[in-house]
């Protein structure tokens, strides 16, 4: 069966096929999920190389547990999960270092609105708009919230993940949940105001 | 609208829209929304950006990815996770310095093992301190041949 073919079968299927040892379903099965994680990941860990390894990860766990997998179960729901669980993983490892938060200013909402200085965001935000465009400043913007908001941000915001979702698999109580996203909410506002005041 | 009021219900609209605010605050915050332009119009602003976020779309190394993922696939199953990855290459002359290095330890634990586990013999008594313990009437004789006039002065001048 050809690529195309094979992108037309439901997850179940080629969970089937790539069972009894059909790696092109599994192919299959990378080509319509790998965007969506890589995405996920890149938007939790702000790293691309990062978020690639993770995403390569996600898809060797799978195949190592193939045998285990049920056809009928939600499968984009699994490979979500164990990203999230590596994403999380990582983020912990990386606060080993010391992590300078540079939203935290916007919370105080005293005096500056950017207490650091980061590039040109405040001194000229329709050059950012012109010369980077949307993708680039949404990816600075993500780039600039802390790690522990950009996660519930790329769960929430990319993944439409639900809040109590969240909360579990951080292992936070719902609340702290919605409490980052709405700090971070309000920092992606002014680092996004040209595009979001339009 | 005061700007004071308006001030008080801003801080409170993101958390408003991600429902982390009381009933009762969220009624304060709506009735006030009725009322001011100004806010609802943040309100729109801030509703705004999750819809922005949702437009990011990185650029995704599918190909480079998949080539990995399908090189650690087709190892053939049973080959240890060792072997999986390859040991990185020793350069020959450290190799043999490392030979080397081995062989001279071992020789040297060898000959230390060997001398003390081998066991020594007795120190012998020197001749000439044997003549202390000769009979006394031997060791006068040698007294007056020698000069000393006492035992005690011959063996601290002969003492070894």
């Amino acid at each position: 069966m050809g690529r195309k073919e094979l992108s037309t079968l439901s997850d179940g299927e080629l969970v089937r096929r790539a069972q009894s040892g059909d790696l092109a379903a599994f192919e299959a099965i990378y080509d319509r999920y790998h965007p969506r994680l890589y995405r996920l990941l890149y938007g939790m860990l702000n790293n691309p190389a990062d978020a690639a390894d993770l995403t390569q990860e996600v898809f060797l766990r799978a195949y190592s547990d193939l045998e285990r997998l049920r056809p009928e179960s939600n499968l984009y729901g699994w490979l979500r999960k164990t990203a999230v669980n590596l994403g999380i993983d990582q983020l912990r490892r990386q606060k080993v270092l010391k992590f300078e938060s540079l939203d935290v200013p916007l919370e105080n909402e005293e005096g500056s609105p950017f207490a650091l200085q980061i590039e040109d965001v405040k001194s000229d935000p329709h050059t950012l708009l012109e010369q980077r465009g949307l993708q680039e400043a949404v990816q600075k913007a993500l780039g600039y919230l802390t790690p522990d908001h950009r996660a519930v941000v790329a769960m929430h915001y990319l993944e439409g993940m639900e809040v109590e979702e969240i909360a579990s698999l951080v292992g936070v109580p719902v609340g702290t949940v919605k409490s980052r996203l709405a700090r971070a909410r309000n920092a992606l506002r002014r680092y996004l105001a040209p595009y979001v005041e339009g | 609208m005061s700007s004071f009021e308006c001030q008080q219900i801003r801080v409170q609209l993101a958390a408003f829209l991600e429902d982390g605010i009381s009933e009762a605050e969220r009624i304060i915050v709506r009735l006030h929304l009725q009322n001011c332009p100004g806010c609802q119009r943040e309100m729109e602003v801030l509703q705004c950006v999750p819809l922005i976020v949702k437009e990011w779309q990185p650029e995704v190394p599918t190909r480079t990815m998949w080539v990995y993922i399908e090189q650690r696939i087709k190892i053939p199953q049973g080959v240890s996770e060792r072997a999986r990855v390859k040991p990185p290459r020793v350069p020959l002359q450290r190799k043999w310095l490392g030979w080397g290095g081995a062989l001279v330890a071992g020789a040297a634990a060898a000959t230390l093992a060997f001398f003390l586990l081998t066991p020594h013999p007795e120190p012998t008594i020197p001749i000439d301190t044997q003549v202390v313990l000769q009979p006394e009437g031997y060791l006068k004789q040698h007294l007056q041949l020698t000069g000393f006039e006492t035992p005690t002065e011959y063996y601290r001048l002969t003492e070894f």
